[in-house]
């Protein structure tokens, strides 16, 4: 039941519009206000890049190379590395200033948080299965300086694979984005803040590789009890091939239904400011999504091989607008982390090596290669 | 051992940053007090902190964050560690603004460790930092892990009034990237 309080509030709000981005996109529910701040802040930006003397090729071509390659050849040759040589002998009084270098060049990050976002299908793919949806669920690292997702040139699909990345999280990204697409999840969009899958968090233990996956969920916490959250973990059945395909239309027959209620909840939301009117069908994708994750972390399949989950947590961040946090840290409500399975905690064990670094001001060790 | 939940801070290249860790220890192990009292302002769950307990010239170390959710870890790793080391180590759930305001924790320290995020030091940590005479008459080494370059080279205009850069070096944590991870040293002028 709807908190008539809420109800009141809602009723007092402004006049909400309907704006339709495209026909393959849900209406949206933007104030008048968001809109007419939407334009500016476009205007605004083409005006900067302007100002600067930039063509939208010209960012175009900067963005699409990954700002985490761009001095692999010689990693100290870096501006910012030369700028603290010069900042720290010439302003500092400092003989020396020794950069260093440990460790591999590529695979090194082990903790990464990515946008989950939709994209359309381009033209020119294989349209004739009209059985394919319109759009498809995309993880990746935005361009520099804004919320696109590039693409690595070296690999054009959705989650593309990213040198820096421990091979564990480019392995889950995939997955993942696969996984979303499969059991029809919806992938938040910035400018309706429709969608329920905004962002994945993942963090690798070293030791066995396997990685801590949290799941960004655009919506309030929802209830679990123990139980259901146990019945999540649980593998389902084998199933015969007829039975798998029965459940395979039976699956797609359900998205569409919920996608047709989601959209009938959003016009509902708009009339009527009801609070939670969408909770329900994220309920159900999130259901869906972790059974689905975790069946396929445990398999022995060799598809998913590399596909092995160390924990899962849901974090709920329905925060939208004045907010790019990836995490709500301001949320004071303790459900706001949901731990689903695994242990809660990767464990580190760090080795200390035999100290590389001299701080004898005599004799300046020499830097490193 | 370190423990990560999700909803705390960790490096990315904790491989890397092991190497820092080593440098702090060896600069620590040169500090001529004998028994050291440690204060560790934005320590997560305890990186750099936890591996120092067993320094011989460590005798007790606070750790402070203001996110909630380091508690938990940085006292799971006590647990599992040697009871006479463990026994050094202390956690305050508290911003680094708080520590040296409300809680006066300069004052008991000879050693500070700070790892600010990338925007850097708090302003309040600063104006303590330069008035540090007033504040404690212990504190002698100042050891700064910095993430945020830019922002390192404004604390360090406001530091130098009352600090003296010892030594200084960079680490390449993130290959590739147009990033430094600075450690630096000062002691007091």
């Amino acid at each position: 039941m709807a908190n008539p309080r809420s109800s009141d509030r809602s009723n007092n709000r402004k006049r909400k519009i309907t704006v339709s981005q495209s026909d393959d996109e849900p209406a949206s529910s933007l104030s008048s206000t968001q809109v007419r701040n939407a334009r500016k802040r476009r205007s605004k930006q083409k005006k900067r890049l302007q100002d600067a003397g930039v063509t939208v090729n010209q960012r175009n071509a900067s963005n699409a190379v990954d700002p985490s390659t761009q001095f692999l050849k010689n990693p100290k040759a870096a501006p910012i590395c030369q700028a603290a040589k010069r900042f720290f002998t010439e302003q500092c009084g400092l003989e020396v200033f020794s950069i260093y270098q440990h460790g591999q060049k590529v695979g090194w990050r082990t903790v990464s948080k990515l946008p989950v976002r939709s994209t359309t299908r381009d033209k020119s793919e294989d349209n004739s299965s009209k059985s394919k949806p319109k759009h498809r669920v995309m993880i990746g690292m935005f361009q520099p300086q804004s919320h696109q997702l590039g693409s690595s040139p070296s690999n054009n699909s959705t989650t593309p694979d990213y040198p820096a990345h421990h091979a564990s999280i480019n392995s889950v990204t995939r997955t993942v984005a696969l996984a979303c697409q499969e059991m029809g999840i919806g992938a938040y969009n910035e400018r309706t803040g429709t969608g329920f899958c905004r962002y994945i968090a993942m963090n690798v233990e070293r030791a066995t590789g396997h990685v801590q996956l949290t799941l960004i969920w655009n919506d309030a916490p929802y209830n679990f009890t123990q139980q259901e959250l146990e019945s999540l973990q649980k593998p389902p059945p084998k199933l015969s091939a007829n039975q798998k395909k029965r459940k395979r239309q039976k699956l797609q027959k359900q998205q569409q239904q919920q996608q047709q209620q989601q959209q009938q909840q959003q016009r509902e939301h708009l009339q009527d400011g009801k609070e939670d009117s969408s909770s329900l069908v994220g309920r159900q994708q999130l259901e869906r999504l972790v059974s689905h994750l975790l069946k396929l972390s445990t398999s022995d399949d060799t598809i998913t091989k590399d596909f092995t989950l160390h924990s899962l947590w849901v974090h709920y961040n329905a925060s939208w607008k004045h907010s790019n946090a990836i995490f709500d840290i301001h949320t004071t409500d303790p459900k706001s982390w949901c731990h689903i399975y695994g242990p809660e905690t990767i464990a580190e064990q760090l080795t200390l090596p035999p100290c590389p670094t001299s701080i004898k001001k005599a004799k300046p060790r020499e830097e490193n290669n | 051992m370190l423990y990560f939940a999700p909803n705390v801070f960790r490096q990315a290249n904790l491989d890397a940053f092991a190497h820092i860790i080593s440098a702090i220890r060896q600069r620590l192990e040169q500090q001529k007090q004998p028994k050291l009292d440690i204060l560790e302002l934005y320590g997560g769950v305890g990186t750099i902190g936890l591996h120092l307990l067993d320094l011989p010239s460590t005798r007790s170390l606070i750790c402070s964050d203001e996110n909630p959710y380091n508690r938990p870890c940085f006292e799971k790793s006590l647990s599992v560690m040697e009871h006479a080391f463990a026994q050094r180590a202390k956690y305050m759930p508290y911003s680094a603004s708080d520590m040296v305001t409300q809680h006066n924790s300069l004052q008991n320290c000879h050693v500070l460790i700070v790892d600010p995020p990338r925007k850097g030091l708090d302003d309040v940590v600063l104006e303590a930092l330069t008035r540090v005479n007033e504040n404690s008459k212990k504190l002698q080494l100042l050891v700064y892990v910095s993430c945020g370059f830019d922002a390192f080279q404004r604390d360090y205009q406001k530091l130098k009034t009352k600090w003296k850069l010892e030594h200084a070096e960079g680490h390449v944590l993130f290959p590739g990237s147009n990033a430094i991870e600075t450690l630096a040293y000062f002691t007091l002028l």
